[in-house]
């Protein structure tokens, strides 16, 4: 069940004046919001639904076994790397078992060893990478006392399954969620402004922006790159960016909004990227919730910069590395995260440090240095982008070969991808505070005008949007 | 001797660069969603009339479907008397041809 489809209106449409009407006795709304949550789980492999279960329980033993073993240092670790261990087995299992039996086999063949290793067939369950990342919260977070080990398994059943957040995030903390599950929500506090702009941009930006570049441009020109113009290569990898922000940072945005219309508050996901002037700054603003997980779960175990700048530096490589692979059991997502972890050790190296030892972190005085870093920022994203999507490592180096080469500067793209290209890196821009503005001009409007404003946005949007809605790129993750 | 120096990348984990808002109290805010939400919805049900109807064939038969699509057959077919596909339809169209240009431009819309 995608967001913006009929299925999902009616969906929602059932649930939130019974979520609401449960208010008052917050155990059956959690109740109601877990069904619901795995009914909207089970619309893609109901047998999934199972593992969602065993996930969310294990992770409530897992929590429960930590806090009764708080005065046992050695015994609390040894469960924690159980505990994680096991989130990861089952991403790995899912997720990597066949590519890394691949690689092994072909690494020992080269070497003249013959190694019989049964591939299976392994259908990746929708969403298992953010199930294994909230599971993982909800365990470290308990060992590193930021949360106490909850004693009620549907808080954690909420907290891992919640559909809003479910199959794409973005990633909340259990720290973040549980204290929100625990107590009755407030319905004054329904910041329908602001739900209204995240779920409407939303909509505009995945239906309308993200399918148009998609189905139009970007997927015929990564199709088949060999054929392709040196301009239109180029204005892919572009037009990619823009795609991929607005397809994803859609999903996000209708998340947060359609939580908050059930009571509960979602971190921000995404912070107009494309301005950033350093990558450092980039990752402030892409993804945050994923940034900050991998900094808080993956970087700072691995030592963060307590270490010395040398392993500092080889931490944030190796938490890049693995962010890339989180992506997908890919070679071209390895590159991906190694590529942003290259440039991120540099800018680490240029940028030197400061007087008190830190890194200098502060955005460019001078505009022509901010010009520079911006450009230099987009095009290093960008070009990361090219071995994101392309299918193979030998499609991503044919699509930079043929650009380098080709010598063709004709394009096929039309006027009004061109347009929509446009219009997305135009929402980098505008100002930061804008959609918090729409909002609350929005709530300040009339109830005809709300009802009218909304109305005509979505059949505006009804009718631009092209037959059939592809699925959210980051359902693959 | 200097302490180590603060992990510059990122924030501290304890101060998020993301903050969660906190809403301010808006009375009657739950009648108010619910009032928008409920009548867009009917709406939109009516202006697009083909989107439930449509929905609903694509279904597995069964009971619940069936008397839904009995309920929303008639409205649709009553709609279709009015003209509001036809103007929905219209603008599509018109939408199309603006966006995939003329049909020999080669845009695989």
């Amino acid at each position: 069940m995608l967001f913006p489809t009929i299925e999902f209106a009616v969906f929602f449409a059932a649930i939130f004046p019974v979520a609401w009407a449960l208010n008052e006795r917050n155990t059956a709304k959690k109740l109601l919001l877990v069904a619901a949550s795995y009914l909207f789980y089970s619309f893609w492999d109901w047998r999934f639904v199972l593992l969602l279960f065993g996930s969310s329980a294990g992770n409530f033993l897992i929590g429960l076994v930590l806090a009764r073993l708080d005065t046992e240092p050695r015994l609390r670790r040894a469960v924690l790397i159980a505990g994680v261990g096991a989130n990861l087995l089952l991403l790995c299992y899912f997720k990597y078992y066949n590519f890394f039996a691949i690689e092994v086999v072909n690494s020992l063949a080269t070497l003249g060893l013959r190694l019989d290793v049964s591939l299976v067939e392994v259908t990746l369950p929708v969403a298992i990478s953010f199930l294994t990342f909230h599971g993982i919260s909800y365990v470290v977070d308990v060992y590193r006392r930021t949360i106490p080990a909850t004693r009620s398994l549907l808080d954690v059943l909420l907290y891992v399954s919640f559909f809003p957040h479910l199959v794409a995030g973005p990633i909340v903390r259990a720290s973040e969620f549980l204290p929100q599950a625990e107590l009755r929500s407030d319905p004054d506090e329904i910041e329908l402004g602001r739900s209204a702009m995240l779920i409407l941009g939303g909509l505009f930006k995945k239906v309308v922006i993200a399918n148009y570049i998609g189905t139009n441009f970007v997927d015929g020109v990564f199709a088949d790159p060999a054929s392709q113009t040196s301009l239109d290569l180029v204005l892919a990898s572009y037009a990619y960016a823009i795609q991929i922000y607005c397809d994803f940072s859609a999903y996000t945005d209708i998340a947060i909004g359609v939580a908050s219309l059930l009571g509960y508050k979602f971190p921000q996901n995404f912070d107009q990227p494309y301005r950033a002037t350093s990558l450092r700054e980039f990752w402030r603003r892409w993804h945050i919730t994923l940034s900050r997980w991998l900094r808080d779960y993956l970087y700072i175990p691995l030592g963060g910069n307590r270490r010395g700048q040398p392993r500092a530096l080889a931490n944030l490589m190796i938490t890049m590395v693995l962010g890339g692979l989180w992506h997908g059991a890919n070679v071209t997502f390895m590159i991906w995260g190694a590529i942003h972890g290259a440039a991120l050790v540099l800018e680490h190296l240029v940028a030197g440090r400061g007087r008190d030892g830190s890194a200098s972190l502060s955005r460019p005085t001078s505009p022509v240095r901010a010009v520079l870093g911006w450009l230099v920022t987009l095009h290093v994203v960008c070009a990361a982008w090219i071995f994101f999507r392309s299918p193979s490592l030998e499609a991503a180096f044919t699509y930079f070969a043929r650009m380098a080469q080709s010598g063709e500067w004709t394009t096929t793209m039309s006027p009004f991808v061109a347009a929509l290209v446009l219009i997305g890196a135009a929402t980098q821009f505008v100002p930061p505070d804008m959609q918090r503005r729409l909002g609350r001009g929005f709530d300040a409007a009339p109830m005809p005008a709300k009802i009218a404003l909304c109305t005509a946005a979505i059949y505006a949007i009804a009718v631009f949007a092209p037959a059939g809605v592809p699925p959210f790129i980051y359902f693959q993750f | 001797m200097r302490p180590p120096a603060p992990d510059d990348d990122v924030p501290p984990p304890s101060g998020l660069a993301i903050t969660i808002p906190v809403a301010r109290p808006r009375p009657h805010a739950l009648r108010q969603a619910a009032v928008t939400i409920y009548v867009t919805l009917l709406l939109l049900g009516l202006l697009i009339p083909g989107s439930i109807v449509g929905a609903l064939r694509e279904r597995p038969p069964g009971p619940v479907t069936d008397v839904a699509l009995a309920l929303a057959e008639p409205i649709h077919a009553g709609l279709e008397r009015l003209g509001v596909p036809a103007l929905y339809g219209a603008l599509k169209e018109r939408f199309r041809a603006v966006s995939c240009g003329a049909p020999d431009s080669g845009n695989p819309c």
